[in-house]
């Protein structure tokens, strides 16, 4: 029952919610026009710190809802128009957010946050624009003890306690019943009641929803004090004349006027009383978030992956049976087929609308970019206008969470390199603003998605003498343009020396190549001098199922990333060169390529004993390389099934999957596989 | 629960965390419980269903809970049907604002689910 209700379940909840607010408050506060702030905008960001305000202290995490107070103060003299709107204060509130978000993200791990680190923030809120009189007074719900009148001296113990209970007429129009309230009295005790109906007009003219009785109650052998008795009609002091008395002692009347204690402080919170709810309604209307979250529910993930893997295995069910549409056994047995056929199409959506459950636009990503554009741009002296596309485009949650760092340093990337300081381009005859704009989409299996900025370019000349000076090419070798430019990715290229710390944090673009990969992506980028450049990401939309290439190495089938393949090719001898007696090199265009030989690699039988007689796959990875294998077989999707969960880490293999014959085949891990050749030729 | 019919009762907050916790109470205390995330919905749901009372936030997106109070009292079949407003404030200001729109009382948050029934008891 409900004293045993565990609060703890709804911590979760409260705690997505909770971030769900600090990124309305985010996006808000940096949607911000300094010079005519939007009334509904401060309206929103308030709502935010004060649903978390409330939910905090509900669910026990005092010291939040003692910070947001302070903060929701600060905020409240923005919206009474107490607190001019400024960029300090703008950044103030932002800075608050982020304190806020890691106080909450503390809470969540079940750790706390130090009181003197908390005592810093509440003063630095306090002490905004000679504003410390955040502490009480002004406070949107300044705590005033409820019903403050002067306790009388304690009357004689034991004597019953009389009431007058007047009711007025309108006492029904606030749903409030006298029964319940003489129903209540007599859980205090014993409640003897003698109804007046002198104020009962005649029959003809009573009006049944109007309230005209008068009550003298008396209260005996009770315990109760003056307070819980008042407690009683605490509701209803507005719709009635009270008075509670105890043996001889003048009655006391028990209103309103005394515990009006509160000035009807901030009732702009309440709305504008002449707005017509209609109008109201219009004018939140951008509020189709909320509307939208009406329609759904939360689950835990765990549960939708268990759903995702048992699909996944229904998919290779399938297939399994499907190949008996061929089998002679079938034959003849047209009913069975067409059920098969049928099967084939079930699964087929079944598994599409199960991953869809695990996808989530991109926005959640996609949102957090205004504010580091916004940091970003200060520190560097940039002025940078940034446009956000394609923000409901819907990626896998594995997906969003992995892309947020890569995406974060592209940008990084944008504002420290590409786009010149606002001089720069007005001597260029460009806008002294420059322009990031991010868009996401969907082509094809695949989401796209494009960090472009209309800054410098990369400066090809520069890129290449880099390279070679980091050995990552030969002086005189030939590259095309767009060679030239994914060297960037290359790794070493960037090193943490010479990154600043705005784009580096020693981390180089290899690593946001890296990352990508991991995912089954693909990275490259396009750029003309002077006009800016564009990184184009592509990625699965789902890490449970890729579009494979099976290929072939004796009797083992193994699974190629689609998205990762160049092309596929037969070796000649002139393309083909061995360095050392032991590595083999590809001959791709004007470069040398590694070519790593799975049956050297696995150390199985194949078909082929010289490269010459297999098949090379080039693919793209931390670089090209190109993997030897026998026959190039089907390609089709396939369910990835981790290795490391069902049997144990491989670091040449991302997973496993069951064919449609019930075999199983491993996936390969191009990076991994890469490495792992090198080291063994070493 | 017993196969009596269960008292509905509509839950309006833009909190999703505070509508879990107040739905799970009431159903575990033999309440039917209704969600709704603002004033606007819980208008809907009340203008076609009937509930015994209402518990409603005040500060919402779309229809704030006065306003929502007001528009209810407006509807035949919720002249008279309890509505309490949860609200954070502690000052007598807000629940007066409240009271004037109609509400029967109110509840302060932070509530704990205790509180919250001993709360509902008192208008059903």
């Amino acid at each position: 029952m409900a004293n045993t209700i565990d609060l703890s379940q709804f911590h979760e909840v409260f705690f997505e919610e909770s971030m769900e607010g600090l990124d309305v408050m985010e996006s808000g506060l940096l949607g911000m026009d300094l010079n005519s702030p939007n009334e509904e905008t401060i309206n929103n960001v308030f709502r935010a710190a004060h649903s978390i305000k409330g939910g905090a202290g509900t669910f026990g995490f005092q010291e939040v809802t003692d910070y947001t107070h302070v903060l929701e103060t600060l905020l409240d003299s923005l919206r009474s128009g107490e607190l001019q709107l400024s960029d300090e204060l703008i950044q103030l509130l932002l800075e608050s957010v982020d304190f806020l978000k890691h106080m909450l993200q503390e809470c969540q791990a079940g750790r706390t946050v130090s009181e003197q680190e908390i005592q810093v923030q509440v003063d630095r809120l306090n002490s905004f624009d000679g504003n410390a009189s955040a502490s009480n007074s002004g406070s949107p719900d300044a705590e005033p003890a409820t019903a403050q009148t002067e306790t009388p001296a304690p009357p004689t113990a034991d004597a019953p306690w009389t009431i007058d209970f007047k009711t007025t007429e309108g006492f029904f129009r606030t749903g409030n019943d006298p029964y319940r309230i003489l129903r209540e009295l007599t859980e205090l005790g014993k409640v003897n009641a003698e109804v007046l109906t002198d104020k009962l007009p005649v029959m003809s003219q009573l009006k049944p929803e109007d309230c005209h009785l008068h009550w003298k109650l008396e209260l005996s052998n009770s315990t109760a004090d003056e307070a819980e008795i008042r407690e009683i009609f605490d509701w209803v002091i507005d719709d009635a004349e009270i008075t509670i008395s105890r043996g001889d002692e003048m009655p006391v009347k028990f209103s309103t006027e005394e515990t009006r204690d509160d000035p009807p402080s901030a009732p702009n919170l309440l709305g504008d009383p002449a707005e017509t709810p209609a109008a109201r309604v219009r004018k939140e209307g951008t509020y189709q978030q909320q509307t939208q979250e009406v329609t759904s529910i939360r689950v835990n993930i765990d549960r939708v992956d268990m759903l995702v893997n048992l699909v996944g295995e229904l998919v290779i069910t399938q297939s399994m049976i499907s190949r008996f549409k061929e089998h002679e056994a079938t034959h003849g047995l047209a009913e069975l087929i067409r059920g098969i056929e049928q099967l084939e199409e079930n699964t087929r959506e079944l598994q599409e609308h199960t991953m869809r459950i695990r996808m989530l636009p991109i926005d959640n990503v996609f949102q957090r970019m205004p504010r580091l554009v916004r940091d970003l741009s200060k520190s560097l002296d940039k002025e940078v206008n940034l446009e956000l596309r394609g923000n409901a485009t819907e990626v896998d949650k594995t997906v969003l969470e992995k892309i947020s760092d890569p995406l974060t340093h592209l940008v990084r990337n944008s504002l420290d390199h590409g786009i010149e300081t606002p001089q720069e381009r007005m001597e260029l005859g460009k806008f002294p603003e420059g322009l990031v704009e991010i868009s996401a989409f969907h082509e094809g299996g695949s989401i796209v998605i494009q960090v472009k900025d209309d800054g410098r370019g990369l400066n090809r000349e520069r890129i290449y003498q880099k390279a070679v000076e980091k050995e990552i090419i030969e002086p005189g070798t030939e590259l095309s343009d767009s060679e030239i430019e994914m060297l960037v990715f290359s790794a070493g290229f960037s090193t943490a020396t010479e990154v600043s710390d705005v784009s580096g944090r020693g981390v180089g673009m290899d690593v946001v190549k890296n990352n990508i990969e991991q995912l089954n992506g693909h990275i490259e980028v396009s750029s003309e001098e002077g006009a800016g450049s564009t990184f184009t990401i592509k990625l699965p939309l789902t890490l449970a199922i890729i579009e494979g290439q099976l290929v072939r190495v004796g009797n083992d089938v193994f699974i190629v990333p689609l998205l990762s393949i160049v092309k596929s090719t037969q070796i000649d001898d002139e393309e083909h060169k061995v360095i050392g007696g032991e590595s083999s090199m590809y001959k791709l265009e004007e470069d040398y390529i590694p070519i790593v030989s799975l049956k050297d690699v696995y150390r199985i039988d194949a078909d082929y004993t010289n490269a010459t007689e297999g098949i090379l796959v080039i693919v793209d990875s931390v670089e090209r390389f190109g993997i030897l294998v026998d026959e190039v077989l089907g390609q089709q999707q396939v369910v990835v099934k981790s290795l490391e969960a069902n049997f144990k880490e491989i670091p040449t293999i991302s997973g496993a999957t069951i064919l449609g014959d019930g075999t199983v085949a491993m996936i390969l891990d191009m990076a991994g596989l890469l490495r792992e050749s090198r080291s063994e030729s070493e | 629960m017993n196969d009596t019919k269960r008292d509905p009762i509509l839950v309006v907050d833009d909190s999703a965390s505070i509508r879990d916790m107040v739905s799970f109470t009431l159903d575990s205390a033999g309440y039917e419980p209704h969600v709704s995330s603002d004033g606007v919905e819980a208008l809907e749901f009340a203008t076609e269903n009937s509930v015994k009372a209402v518990v409603t936030d005040l500060n919402m997106p779309r229809m704030d809970g006065i306003t929502l109070i007001t528009e209810l009292r407006k509807l035949e079949h919720y002249k008279y049907t309890p509505i309490l407003v949860l609200t954070t404030e502690a000052g007598i200001g807000k629940k007066l604002t409240g009271k004037a729109a109609g509400a029967t009382g109110w509840i302060v948050k932070p509530f704990d689910p205790e509180g919250l029934l001993k709360t509902i008891r008192r208008v059903l």
